[in-house]
């Protein structure tokens, strides 16, 4: 049931994919309760891509349904992670008899609560709904340090995404092309890889004129491309990504992407109540949960943090190649070359 | 797909205790984010409603919120009778609208952001 057209439309539940599959996903799974933008596809045509949160719901709490509930909300978490680039959580909620619990799946592992009775407990129950309901993007996992832009033009409206990143020692907008791969993992690195250009518009110092000449000659901007690949590194290591690639670009070894800049994320931090930017973890959620038991010390979880990094060239994916034969050959001149190939230029993602 | 997800969960999974569950659910949803800062300006209809129990008085109070006095398993709420059609997924989403509805009646409207598309960049 979706109450679109009501007064005061905003996010809203639906139960209509409890017995039809949502789109966009390899495999079918139909989660009983979806929450998601007014406004965004509903019904048969609802999609992973769309969905802000989901729930769970069984008839009673017991042992068996409080697993089974549990184990088929990290089967739908990973689906929608898999679904939409630039999402690093997932809350869901599970209804079991009059039990309601949170959920939160992030690259670090899970965090639940207790179960709280809807009916004992309404303020708890309350605070759970209308924090989905109202929330932030943020505090639903999404990757503030993408921002989404709404492009209106005659005929038909684009979507643009871009991020802001360090290079050459500036702040540079770049723009979202392409979505090259996405890590179908719950947990872990959560790799995901775009292809970007650099935002023609973007101005550093906020320059309005400057803004407005680039505007007046289009196609004088450069339109560099670079590849972004954003993962959830393990602090503890003694060598990163970026710090190998320029080891090795400093030892002269050819036919590596060429660093330009790697950055830990930064984001606000998830209590809103707490008005810091920090470098994003797994640790901040967790951190919220923290009280005199300290759950910390008691826990385990992936201890990673949000890494951000920009090389250049752009490669071909090697599913790109129309056939094997073309591939082989690619590979053998690979092999064989001492220098960077500009024909096939291979990259390892 | 199931072992394997129990596989990928088995020791990073956090079941939090009552009083941590209250302490995580009220850091990340602050009260006066819920029912001040979430909502558009100018759309305040009661001040004295920017407490979770303050709200949930009112709704009790307008009989908004609450079980059925004629329900013996405590299911009906907001006065809303489930149709004996209805599905429990059906009417657990309705109850969760109409609560949401019944909030915004009660204090203001929410902050409407643009629906901006689907996410993924193919």
């Amino acid at each position: 049931m979706r109450l679109t057209g009501r007064r005061f439309a905003f996010r809203s539940w639906d139960s209509f994919n409890s017995v039809t599959p949502l789109k966009g996903a390899s495999a079918n799974r139909k989660p009983d309760l979806l929450l998601s933008a007014v406004g965004s596809p509903n019904g048969r045509d609802a999609d992973w891509r769309d969905v802000m949160a989901f729930g769970e719901v069984k008839s009673k709490k017991s042992t068996k349904t409080l697993k089974s509930s549990y184990v088929e909300s990290a089967g739908k978490a990973a689906f929608i992670l898999y679904a939409q680039d630039g999402r690093h959580a997932v809350p869901c909620i599970r209804m079991l008899g009059t039990h309601i619990y949170f959920d939160i799946f992030d690259r670090g592992g899970s965090v639940s609560t207790a179960g709280f009775d809807i009916h004992d407990r309404p303020e708890v129950f309350i605070r759970i709904l209308l924090g989905l309901a109202t929330g932030s993007r943020l505090r639903l996992g999404f990757d503030s340090s993408i921002h989404v832009d709404l492009l209106v033009q005659p005929g038909e409206n684009k979507v643009r995404k871009r991020m802001t990143v360090m290079m050459d020692g500036a702040k540079t907008s770049l723009v979202l092309d392409h979505l090259i791969f996405i890590s179908d993992g719950l947990h872990g690195r959560g790799t995901t890889v775009w292809q970007a250009s650099m935002d023609s518009d973007f101005d550093p110092k906020g320059k309005g004129k400057e803004r407005e000449r680039k505007r007046a000659r289009p196609g004088t901007a450069s339109k560099k491309e670079v590849v972004i690949k954003d993962c959830w590194v393990d602090p503890l290591r003694k060598y990163t990504e970026g710090m190998i690639l320029d080891i090795l670009h400093k030892a002269g070894v050819k036919g590596i992407p060429k660093l330009i800049s790697e950055e830990q994320v930064a984001t606000n931090h998830p209590s809103p109540s707490i008005r810091t930017i920090v470098n994003n973890s797994t640790h901040l959620l967790r951190s919220l949960a923290s009280s005199h038991q300290s759950p910390i010390g008691d826990h385990s979880y992936y201890l990673r943090v949000h890494s951000r990094l920009v090389t250049e060239p752009v490669g071909f994916l090697i599913t790109s190649f129309s056939c094997l034969a073309e591939l082989l050959v690619a590979f053998i001149d690979y092999v064989n070359s001492k220098y960077p190939i500009t024909l096939w230029r291979l990259q390892v993602y | 797909m199931d072992q394997l997800l129990e596989n990928d969960t088995r020791g990073v999974h956090w079941e939090l205790d009552e009083p941590s569950s209250k302490k995580f659910l009220e850091n990340l949803f602050p009260e006066d984010v819920l029912l001040v800062k979430s909502l558009e300006e100018g759309s305040f209809q009661d001040f004295s409603l920017q407490t979770i129990p303050a709200l949930l008085g009112h709704l009790r109070n307008q009989k908004l919120y609450g079980p059925l006095a004629n329900s013996p398993d405590q299911c009906g709420w907001l006065s809303m009778a489930a149709p004996s059609s209805t599905s429990s997924e059906e009417y657990i989403a309705s109850f969760f609208n109409n609560l949401l509805e019944q909030v915004q009646i009660s204090i203001g409207h929410f902050i409407h952001p643009r629906y901006v598309g689907t996410i993924l960049i193919a």
